[in-house]
């Protein structure tokens, strides 16, 4: 199964490469995003509660537009069909996509970050950033199971694009409370502190449960 | 036969329902703090929790459509979910009524079962379109038991995210279910039971329904030889369709015969 | 329950602000039921004219002359 894994996730990630759909889009857009929050909530500056707020929901947006083209590749030009005849486990696949998404997550959070820092953000991160990589590494470990999923579902309806946000935003709440909450501390102006254990804790059960559903529920997804 | 046991439940749940508002109304004593409005209480949890439980049955019944690829699981997950979505809409509108009466205000975030419900709403206002948007029937009552059973592990986690995160902002504003002295217990125990049976009775109404429907198509096409024309009327619905007498064996048959 | 106050001694219900939406919330119970209600109303409705509907196709094919495809329900009551 690992093999298949790897071999699946070559092809995204060569496909990605080549192509550039997905991250420099989600990048982008987050950025821009920044520019609209600046002007949007007339500051020039943020902290605490209203920065993790700020962060989070701008990943979350951005990752869902990584989201809605997760499969369309492979529904459109008849990547299912050829997985489907391929005598492999079918988990390979959402193993696979999972980690492709992490990866965008993880690429989209290198530029991200830093915007972020430089744009809006009033305290210093360097502190920060040893937790607020793990709690970003929790997040995004969550967001791309459910994004995977819920890809998945809408992919091969009729409004997918639609579908998919709509199904995910709801799923994604407590991640976001999660890591709202776990990031709020640590931009904090007047006393950062580290972020509270019943968050990471949070974070964490919300990611194993949903992980095990998708593992369990993926193959029914790709019959035909 | 779905309609079978449907009288005996549907006269439970009358002597159920008059039973608890004579309790709500000439029993139950008179909240210290809230006054006569506390009685919303009688209506509002039990909506909420009938309506989370029915989630989670819908979920259950999905995955006994998963392993059993019998449609008529399906189906009743469909209706379980369907009913438990107006279930919630009556708890998210008493709420509020609650809320204003309490608080002055429509809306409250700190009442963190208003606020998971709404999230939870919001979730399963999706299911019927995304049934609507996929045609074939096998594929949509599979993605639909897909989503239902995701969904349905999500109504506790997501609960108890929502109340971590208000805890330590406000405390309960609407009171809880804990701690309730006697009679406003029993009282509530019997609105409870009331609305767990007027959920029972109206599911099997619905499946009643949509049987009798299903068995009407069927005899007109074996009586006339036609496809029925309200059919081709009736525009496409997000709702399964029952096929009279259908079983796995012959849903696999078409498949292979394809 | 220290202030607790046992209905049958009050001598007459606070209707004016709390009893508006007490009232309300049942009333929206009772609003949702009855929409259920008409819902299914309509549907039976329908059901009812389909099978007016079957029952008069039937009858007319049972008084066609002899010779024309007669439906299955037919023949098997001549069976006897």
């Amino acid at each position: 199964m690992s093999r298949t894994v790897a071999a699946l996730l070559r092809k995204e990630l060569l496909v990605e490469l080549r192509t550039l759909e997905s991250v420099p889009a989600m990048s982008l857009f987050a950025v821009t995003t920044f520019v609209v929050f600046h002007f949007a909530l007339n500051r020039s500056v943020v902290d605490g509660d209203l920065a993790a707020g700020i962060l989070w929901v701008t990943l979350l947006f951005a990752a869902i537009l990584g989201v809605n083209r997760l499969f369309v590749a492979d529904a459109d030009q008849g990547g299912f069909d050829a997985f489907l005849l391929a005598p492999v486990d079918r988990t390979a696949m959402l193993v696979a996509k999972v980690i492709t998404l992490l990866a965008y997550l993880v690429v989209l959070e290198l530029v991200a970050v830093p915007a972020f820092a430089l744009l809006l953000l009033g305290p210093s991160i360097g502190d920060a950033l040893p937790d607020l990589i793990g709690v970003l590494a929790l997040g995004d470990l969550g967001v791309a199971v459910i994004g995977t999923l819920v890809a998945a579902l809408a992919v091969r309806t009729r409004a997918r694009d639609l579908l998919g946000p709509l199904l995910g935003l709801p799923l994604l709440v407590p991640i976001v409370i999660g890591g709202a909450r776990a990031t709020s501390p640590l931009l904090a102006s007047v006393h950062p502190t580290a972020p509270a254990a019943r968050w990471l804790l949070t974070l964490g059960l919300y990611d194993l449960v949903f992980g095990l559903i998708a593992y369990a529920l993926f193959d029914f997804l790709l019959e035909d | 036969m779905y309609g079978k046991g449907l009288r005996a439940l549907s006269i439970a749940t009358v002597a159920a329902m008059a039973l608890a508002l004579s309790l709500v109304f000439f029993y139950a004593p008179l909240d210290a703090e809230q006054g006569f409005l506390q009685k919303i209480f009688y209506l509002h949890v039990p909506l909420a929790i009938v309506a989370l439980c029915g989630f989670v049955l819908g979920a259950l019944l999905a995955i006994a459509h998963l392993r059993t690829r019998d449609p008529r699981w399906d189906m009743r997950s469909y209706v379980a979910i369907h009913m438990s979505l107006i279930f919630g809409v009556g708890a998210l509108i008493t709420g509020s009524i609650w809320a204003k009466g309490s608080w002055g205000h429509w809306w409250v975030w700190s009442e963190p079962t208003l606020v998971s419900f709404l999230i939870v709403f919001l979730l399963y206002a999706t299911y019927q379109p995304l049934r609507f948007a996929i045609e074939d029937p096998e594929r949509q009552a599979r993605y639909a038991s897909v989503f239902a059973i995701t969904a349905g592990a999500f109504v506790p986690l997501n609960f108890m995210a929502v109340r971590l995160a208000s805890a330590y902002v406000h405390p309960r504003v609407l009171g809880s279910t804990s701690n309730l002295p006697g009679p406003m217990a029993l009282t509530f125990l019997v609105s409870l039971a009331a609305m767990a049976l007027l959920y029972a009775t109206l599911c099997k109404f619905e499946l009643t329904a949509k049987h009798t429907r299903a068995q009407l198509r069927a005899l007109r096409r074996r009586l006339l030889g036609e496809i029925p024309d309200t059919q081709a009327r009736r525009p496409r619905s997000a709702a399964p369709t029952l096929q009279p007498g259908a079983t796995v064996g012959t849903q696999a048959a078409s498949r292979t015969a394809l | 329950m220290t202030a607790a106050i046992v209905l049958g001694d009050v001598p007459a219900l606070p209707l004016h602000e709390a009893g508006k939406y007490v009232a309300a919330a049942y009333i929206v119970l009772f609003a949702l039921m009855l929409v259920y209600l008409s819902i299914m109303a309509i549907r039976m409705s329908r059901i009812e004219r389909e099978l007016g509907e079957l029952l008069e196709g039937t009858q007319r094919a049972a008084e066609q002359p002899p010779g024309a495809p007669e439906p299955d329900v037919q023949r098997e009551s001549t069976l006897a």
